[in-house]
């Protein structure tokens, strides 16, 4: 009698403890999150499906993505992923896009009518400009992720490749 | 035949006994020079001349104001036939003449005059960086303490600033210390190997004339392969070693090739920019002949001049020449379209590529023992096989001078250096990768900070609306409110109104 007693109290004790911690300390997901995200090209150009590198990256320690999805990190990325996670080495899933040489974006700013479309679609604050006055790219800070180019109503932003 | 045969000295590095260089010959002008243009990053250089335009010999052909950009000139006198992206041809008339436009100095220069006469006259280190000089000298700090000549040309198979000083060792002293002058900067030391006995003894008559002047030194050191490289030079000529990380120029130390100083001589005394440069040429025979010749020669005139013997089957079964340049240890393949430029010091004319299969290291560390900046290359061998960033930053890669003494000892015949290039790059290319990622991290999550404090700031003011919306009491007092106003202004405009008519 005293030996159950003796451990229910045992296990109420410690699982007030556990519980406890787990409420204060939660689970070191966050480093792992952090390391596939150093991994992860930091392009936020959103291809895999999730608003930015970070979802991404917590999407993939949770288990939720596959490592095929950043067509920007390229084989090279996926290689890195894959050493990471412990998972095997995948050909990048073209659903998500092809691997592309490194770009930045141009606006043609002789074209350019200042709707300031862009700079709210850039994720970087790559993007310089006042309504209806010229926007100019920051070249130093454009991850060529193409999200500038839909919302452009004049079309006049280019991706010219990296020089 | 050169023999080549390993010592073990203080300073590490590869012997060879080299034969006294030959006088310079010269070429006659080709049909057609294809004068490369400079590029710098998305900077080009502005041109001066278009197809059609007469040139005379040492015209300038292109025009910019960034230090960067290397301006080029007419070698020789004649007429632009063709512009393309990257260079000039021009079809000469065979006459030569000289531009009269060009502008001699005779009075003593400041630094900065003399930064200009580097940039204008588009003069680079001949040595075979080709970094602009103006540049260079640029990058100097104030007070400067040595003026380091190079006149150690340690490659086997080149002898082109040996046969430069037998002919003009005056001038080049006189271009020395008119630099060292111009920098402001009292301590000149010309290095130069102990084998070159005769080109000693005319630097030491030249310098024999200019006493008066700076205080000039010429060090002799062993003949050995990498004592030309910058660092080693200035150790064996001074035992004064720069910081890891630190260039020479910003360590108050100006590093010039001896044809560098030369082609200065020669811009400031007759105002004549570097058109032409003393190449070595080395047949497949293994002889060497020196030659000026100028800036924008096709290789293939001098091969058609150049007598050389070939192999009758290679001939029969019509085997494309080999032709690198750089010497035997720096030696990088030219094309066919390949041209003189001012960093052409040496050409290598090769029946056979010359490619050695390799087999794996037996670990005999025999690199290790050669390597002049005591690296290990075979530790370095495996982490680049596997591209292990951490181990070759480990093991310095950095440091690598990528002068192929590894590449020439190893009994595997491993293409070290090779890897080690690659190597770097790929390491330096992830770095900047990283670092653009960092810095698109950082301004993505400032970005999300400020959206989120934007959207709070806005939930937050609608929210106080909802709890206090406008009473019909107060929405009575706002248009009572709004009536005054109007009544007020009614008179004022019926005022205006009234003055107007």
């Amino acid at each position: 009698m005293t030996g159950i007693a003796v451990i229910t109290i045992l296990a109420v004790i410690i699982g007030a403890i556990l519980g406890y911690a787990s409420s204060w300390f939660p689970a070191d997901n966050d480093s792992l999150v952090e390391k596939i995200d150093r991994l992860l090209p930091q392009t936020q150009c959103a291809q895999c499906g999730y608003p930015g590198c970070r979802p991404y990256a917590e999407a993939l320690a949770n288990g939720d993505a596959e490592i095929d999805q950043c067509p920007p990190g390229g084989s090279e990325g996926i290689a890195a992923l894959a050493a990471l996670l412990d998972r095997k080495v995948i050909p990048l899933n073209p659903q998500y896009g092809v691997e592309k040489p490194l770009s930045v974006a141009v606006i043609r700013e002789a074209e350019c009518i200042g709707c300031t479309l862009c700079i709210k679609a850039c994720p970087v604050d790559a993007i310089i400009g006042a309504p209806k006055l010229m926007h100019t790219v920051i070249y130093d800070h454009c991850t060529g992720c193409e999200l500038c180019l839909p919302p452009c109503p004049v079309d006049c932003i280019d991706l010219v490749s990296d020089v | 035949m050169n023999i080549l045969h390993l010592r073990d000295n203080r300073q590490r590095g590869l012997h060879w006994s080299k034969p006294r260089a030959r006088p310079i010959e010269t070429l006659p002008v080709p049909d057609t020079l294809y004068i490369p243009i400079s590029h710098w990053q998305q900077t080009t250089a502005e041109l001066l001349v278009t197809t059609g335009s007469t040139l005379y010999k040492g015209q300038p052909l292109t025009r910019s104001y960034n230090h960067n950009v290397i301006i080029t000139h007419a070698s020789s006198s004649g007429e632009v036939i063709d512009i393309s992206d990257n260079r000039i041809a021009i079809k000469t008339d065979g006459r030569d003449e000289v531009s009269d436009e060009l502008t001699k100095t005779t009075d003593s220069l400041s630094r900065q005059e003399i930064t200009d006469i580097a940039h204008r006259n588009g003069l680079t280190g001949q040595g075979g960086a080709g970094f602009p000089l103006a540049r260079k000298i640029a990058s100097l700090p104030q007070q400067p303490q040595l003026l380091l000549v190079n006149a150690a040309e340690c490659d086997p198979d080149i002898h082109c600033d040996d046969a430069l000083i037998q002919a003009y060792a005056p001038l080049v002293v006189e271009s020395v210390l008119t630099i060292a002058e111009a920098c402001e900067i009292d301590r000149v030391v010309i290095g130069i190997e102990n084998d070159k006995t005769r080109s000693i003894e005319q630097l030491q008559q030249a310098m024999a004339r200019q006493t008066a002047r700076q205080n000039i030194e010429l060090v002799t050191i062993p003949s050995q392969y990498p004592s030309g490289a910058e660092n080693i030079l200035l150790q064996l000529c001074t035992s004064e070693q720069p910081g890891p990380h630190e260039s020479l120029a910003s360590a108050g130390i100006l590093s010039m090739n001896i044809a560098t100083c030369y082609a200065m001589g020669q811009a400031v005394f007759n105002g004549m920019p570097p058109i032409s440069r003393i190449t070595t040429v080395v047949t497949p025979d293994g002889r060497h002949r020196n030659f000026k010749l100028l800036t924008g020669t096709p290789v293939n005139h001098i091969l058609d001049y150049v007598a050389y013997e070939r192999p009758i089957a290679s001939i029969e079964q019509e085997v494309p020449l080999h032709v690198t340049q750089g010497g035997r240890m720096m030696s990088e393949a030219l094309d066919t379209q390949a041209v003189i430029t001012q960093q052409s010091n040496c050409i290598t004319i090769s029946n056979t590529k010359g490619v050695q299969s390799s087999v794996p290291c037996i670990r005999c560390g025999a690199c290790s023992d050669i390597c002049p900046v005591r690296l290990m290359p075979q530790h370095l061998h495996k982490a680049a096989t596997h591209f292990d960033a951490q181990q070759l930053d480990n093991l310095n890669v950095d440091r690598c001078i990528e002068c192929r003494c590894c590449d020439v000892v190893c009994p595997s015949a491993i293409p070290l250096t090779a890897q080690f290039i690659q190597a770097k790059e790929h390491k330096h290319r992830q770095n900047n990768e990283q670092i653009a990622a960092d810095l698109a991290k950082q301004r993505y999550d400032k970005r999300q900070r400020r959206l989120q404090k934007e959207r709070s700031g806005k939930r937050r003011t609608s929210l106080k609306e909802k709890a206090a919306p406008a009473t019909p009491q107060s929405r009575k007092d706002l248009i009572a409110q709004a009536l005054k106003r109007s009544a007020k202004k009614k008179p004022n405009d019926a005022a205006d109104n009234g003055s107007s008519h």
